[in-house]
């Protein structure tokens, strides 16, 4: 634990002045932006929203935040937490210093974690200040009351969960791979995989579609989605840590 | 007084290619151990086995008389390395990467300040090091090996790609280090004359396997004497100085060259031959540098090149 601690609080600088932090806070803006322009005109929409305007806002955001947003961020996130390793040939040295190899492999996944539970909180936040602003400009679009915080939080927390299992993968390959456009050709080919209509175990256990499938209004597939995304990323976690700490440096 | 490092018929291979061949390296403490050999010999790979960045494939490892697969983590403590180019986040100042590193390691704060002047990056600590030259780059990475007060470090190549005056500020550097600290020193280089310079003891290693291991008296020690001769009567010389029992002996274009084991026998052939009526219009010594003697010992040339 000591090393891993050590580890954290470097990781934390290293992180300084990185793309990271624009991706986990950029992230949020931009969906939660775009979403605030749609709504200011929702009276110009097709379809009724029945003035129910925070189950709108809810189920448009999250749908576009856990089939396509959330697993972007996580591909985003893998290539750059290694890319400065790769680009600096910092495994040499980080392998090369006192501290155990698995410290190392953890920090990365302890920070890819905590930047996407800073980017969930950003969003959850975020979706009430768009309410609370289209309310302010147009009263009348169905905002009047509370948003609707613990439905809202249970379900980006869901989302998170489940989200562990690609992380693990997404995480395994930019650590092993020295190719930032690999990573991330990877996570848009499996984000885009996912978004296509299928039946079957594909429809339930692709691990892209896992975080979607956590709201799905069929029978027993978000308890499943969350099962898979957050046991198979636990245990593809501990191999992946296992694997990477025990490779050689070339 | 047991060897810092000391490892026993260590080999490591690549698929097919035989990077590191049954090599036993013996580092004396406090000592700078010059590690020499042509690009692509092994020096490298050596390193990163010495670093338990690679496995061996065969044989051990030993650093301060542990064996280095069991005792990883105690030992890489006591040891400051800098791999070819240093590793630095180019995102990041100066400051920062080596911020990074006392962090990992748990080093005191108050030893940035000490290493940055040291090396002389005390002025450029706060900019970014993507905006280094290779020269601050090195330094900087110097500094970050020190920043255990290493009882070894390991320096591969380090002044490659510095200009002459970044060349000889590193030199001056490793020099002062193991007077002023008691470090021992390991030192990879492809360049003889940096060697010779530098280290007390040298192994050559070429083609992964160590040729030479000993002190630069011994490899100097090794070296041979040719006298060179211009005289009038070459055929009449070359028997008689077969009939004195002298070796290697040849013609070299007009001249005359042969092996000698002292200086003072070209003082004796000399006057044998102006004796028996032989004009000697030249007697010089050639001495194998240096250079060739490693050229000759890493295969890089077939003949042994005079001075």
């Amino acid at each position: 634990m000591k090393y891993v601690a050590r580890a954290v609080i470097a990781e934390t600088l290293k992180l300084k002045r990185t793309m990271a932090w624009w991706v986990a806070f950029g992230a949020p803006l931009f969906v939660c932006g775009m979403f605030l322009a749609v709504g200011l005109k929702m009276n110009e929409l097709p379809g009724r929203y029945n003035g129910d305007g925070w189950g709108w806002l809810i189920s448009n955001v999250s749908l576009f935040w856990s089939v396509m947003v959330l697993p972007m961020i996580v591909a985003l996130m893998s290539g750059l937490l290694s890319a400065y390793e790769h680009n600096s040939l910092g495994w040499k040295h980080l392998f090369a210093l006192p501290i155990s190899r698995s410290s190392i492999v953890i920090t990365k996944y302890i920070a890819h974690h905590s930047l996407l539970i800073i980017t969930s909180l950003a969003i959850v936040i975020e979706i009430c200040g768009v309410g609370f602003l289209i309310n302010a400009i147009r009263p009348d679009f169905g905002f009047a009351a509370s948003p609707p915080i613990t439905n809202i939080a249970d379900m980006f927390l869901k989302y998170y969960l489940a989200s562990w299992l690609i992380v693990a993968l997404m995480q395994w390959m930019a650590i092993y791979i020295p190719n930032f456009t690999a990573t991330l050709g990877v996570g848009i080919a499996g984000t885009f995989a996912g978004m296509v209509s299928a039946t079957g175990w594909y429809q339930k256990l692709w691990p892209w579609k896992l975080i979607a499938n956590t709201h799905a209004a069929i029978q027993g597939v978000p308890q499943l989605a969350l099962v898979v995304g957050l046991g198979g990323g636990f245990v593809c976690t501990l191999i992946a840590i296992i694997h990477l700490s025990r490779r050689e440096v070339l | 007084m047991p060897d810092v490092i000391s490892t026993q018929a260590i080999t490591r291979k690549y698929g097919d290619l035989l990077a590191v061949n049954q090599a036993s390296l013996k580092v004396p403490e406090a000592r700078i151990y010059g590690f020499l050999g042509p690009n692509g010999s092994g020096k490298t790979t050596t390193i990163r086995m010495l670093l338990g960045l690679i496995r061996p494939n065969e044989g051990e490892i030993r650093i301060f008389d542990k064996p280095l697969t069991r005792f990883r983590i105690p030992i890489l403590a006591k040891i400051g390395a800098l791999v070819e180019h240093p590793s630095l986040y180019g995102h990041l100042s100066g400051r920062d990467n080596l911020e990074i590193t006392r962090r990992l390691i748990g080093a005191p704060k108050s030893r940035l300040d000490e290493l940055l002047a040291q090396t002389g990056m005390s002025q450029a600590a706060g900019r970014l090091t993507k905006t280094y030259s290779l020269g601050m780059k090195q330094r900087l990475g110097l500094a970050m090996a020190l920043l255990n007060r290493p009882k070894l470090l390991i320096l591969d190549e380090p002044t490659n790609g510095l200009d002459p005056a970044g060349i000889h500020e590193m030199r001056e550097l490793i020099l002062a280090l193991p007077k002023e600290t008691g470090v021992t020193i390991f030192l990879s280089s492809h360049l003889l004359h940096e060697v010779e310079q530098l280290a007390d003891k040298v192994g050559i290693i070429n083609k992964g396997k160590l040729l030479f291991e000993g002190s630069i008296e011994e490899l100097n020690s090794d070296r041979e004497m040719r006298l060179h001769l211009k005289v009038d009567k070459p055929t009449e010389s070359i028997e008689l100085l077969k009939s004195r029992g002298s070796v290697g002996l040849g013609m070299v274009g007009d001249a005359i060259e042969l092996l000698v084991e002292r200086e003072a026998d070209s003082a004796e052939i000399n006057r044998l031959l102006v004796e028996s009526g032989i004009n000697v219009f030249e007697v010089r010594f050639k001495r194998t540098t240096l250079e060739h003697r490693f050229l000759y010992l890493t295969g890089q040339t077939e003949s042994r090149e005079e001075k």
